[in-house]
């Protein structure tokens, strides 16, 4: 059965208590209130300081994450991982929590992303994923797979991890964007339209044709 | 059904996307397609390696510092405008304000000209009867007050009657430019005579 990355609750930091500025109604109980992202986001809007650092917390890694695997340069995601919490920050009264947090912030990063590839200047940078020194690589060796029987397929899985990596950053942008989001972050189609600004059948018609390509280029490894 | 479509639905599928409807015309082409089946297992093999990719990267505590600090800038720069626009808003009170007042003013000198002044002793008022039946009083006296000013010459009909109007402020210049004319008749005609005498 294939696995789904869906992003675990348990993964995440431990939901801070109920805040007594908060409505204490019965939408908080259900609905988009009741989702501890959406509460940390509405005291981020009563400037509260130390909710953005635990959103910041939450969300960074995921973000940073997304972020690296768009533009391909580590110092260019931390400068728009950057650029993404302050502009969450700076337009944080244009935030209704009737959508979900997870939404508004990828909806953020990917106009930042698709915004920075398509700057000139982009086209002189060198990629990660495309780094012609491969005896050390940014992230280190890829590690053999624990789950593999042998050492060999072990080893082949590995290879498989960097091949994979490398093909996805050869996608276009949007199918990248919409197969990161969907596959990667969890988001449902219909998030991952609204961030991407798309109709739900355009978004299944890009990560279709990623898999597609992705499909083409590792034919070997699958 | 083409196995084009059915290959864009088992990756719907795969993502839990596809309706059950759909599911079963997938299930239905699949049993019958053997291309469309290997490649369900190729998909299948492709998420599985997705899935194992990272999903997080760590993020250094130089960029969550740089993140803050950046943040408490926008609070500065927030603060900053938030102040300029509350002393911009009494700025634009300020004008409603100051045209409310204008109008105000101008109304009130308005209503303060149009009260009748009171006539000076020994001064016959003729009612521009004509003026008043057309525009009203209010026009009349509006009228009155934007007069050009009268010539020296008067009317016929004021001529023909010059006793009703002796006390006029206008015929007493009147009386006074005769006076001064008659003086200055008086002393030219010696330097005309001195003139003569001189030729």
């Amino acid at each position: 059965m294939p696995r789904r990355f869906v992003w675990d609750a348990s993964s995440k930091p431990a939901p801070e208590p109920a805040d007594a500025t908060l409505p204490q109604s019965d939408m908080v109980e259900s609905g988009p209130l009741a989702d501890p992202d959406v509460q940390l986001m509405l005291r981020v809007q009563a400037c509260d300081a130390t909710a953005f650092q635990e959103l910041f917390r939450r969300f960074s890694p995921r973000i940073l994450h997304y972020v690296r695997r768009m533009v391909g340069s580590d110092a260019r995601a931390e400068e728009l991982t950057q650029d993404v919490f302050t502009q969450v920050y700076r337009f944080r009264d244009r935030y209704r929590p009737e959508s979900k947090f997870a939404t508004w912030i990828f909806t953020i990063a990917t106009n930042l992303c698709l915004n920075d590839l398509r700057r000139p200047e982009r086209r002189l940078r060198v990629d990660i994923w495309n780094n012609p020194s491969e005896d050390e690589p940014r992230e280190g060796p890829p590690l053999p797979d624990p789950d593999a029987r042998t050492p060999e397929e072990g080893v082949a899985s590995g290879e498989m991890a960097t091949r994979l990596q490398r093909a996805i950053a050869g996608l276009p942008p949007k199918q990248r964007a919409a197969l990161t989001l969907s596959r990667f972050d969890g988001l449902p189609y219909q998030e991952v339209a609204n961030a991407l600004g798309c109709t739900e059948g355009a978004v299944k018609a890009l990560i279709f044709r990623a898999t597609q390509t992705l499909k083409r280029d590792l034919r070997e490894y699958l | 059904m083409r196995c084009e479509r059915a290959q864009e639905w088992m990756t719907v599928r795969l993502d839990h996307e596809l309706s059950s409807w759909r599911s079963r015309r997938l299930d239905r082409h699949l049993a019958i397609c053997q291309t469309c089946a290997a490649e369900e297992v190729t998909t299948e093999r492709l998420f599985e390696a997705l899935a194992s990719l990272p999903v997080i990267s760590e993020v250094p505590e130089l960029l969550e510092e740089r993140t803050l600090r950046a943040i408490r800038v926008i609070d500065k720069e927030q603060d900053a405008q938030r102040s300029h626009r509350r002393w911009w808003s009494w700025m634009e009170l300020a004008g409603p304000v100051t045209s409310a007042a204008a109008v105000l003013v101008f109304a009130v000198h308005l209503t303060v000209g149009e009260a009748p002044t009171p006539a000076p002793e020994g001064v016959r008022v003729v009612s521009p009867q004509k003026t008043a039946t057309r525009a009203g009083a209010r026009g009349a006296h509006v009228a009155r007050r934007r007069a050009p000013v009268p010539t020296l010459t008067p009317p016929p009909d004021l001529a023909a009657n010059p006793d009703l109007f002796v006390n006029l402020p206008i015929l007493r210049q009147f009386e006074k430019v005769q006076h001064f004319d008659s003086i200055r008749s008086t002393n030219a005609q010696p330097n005309a005579n001195a003139a003569n005498s001189n030729g």
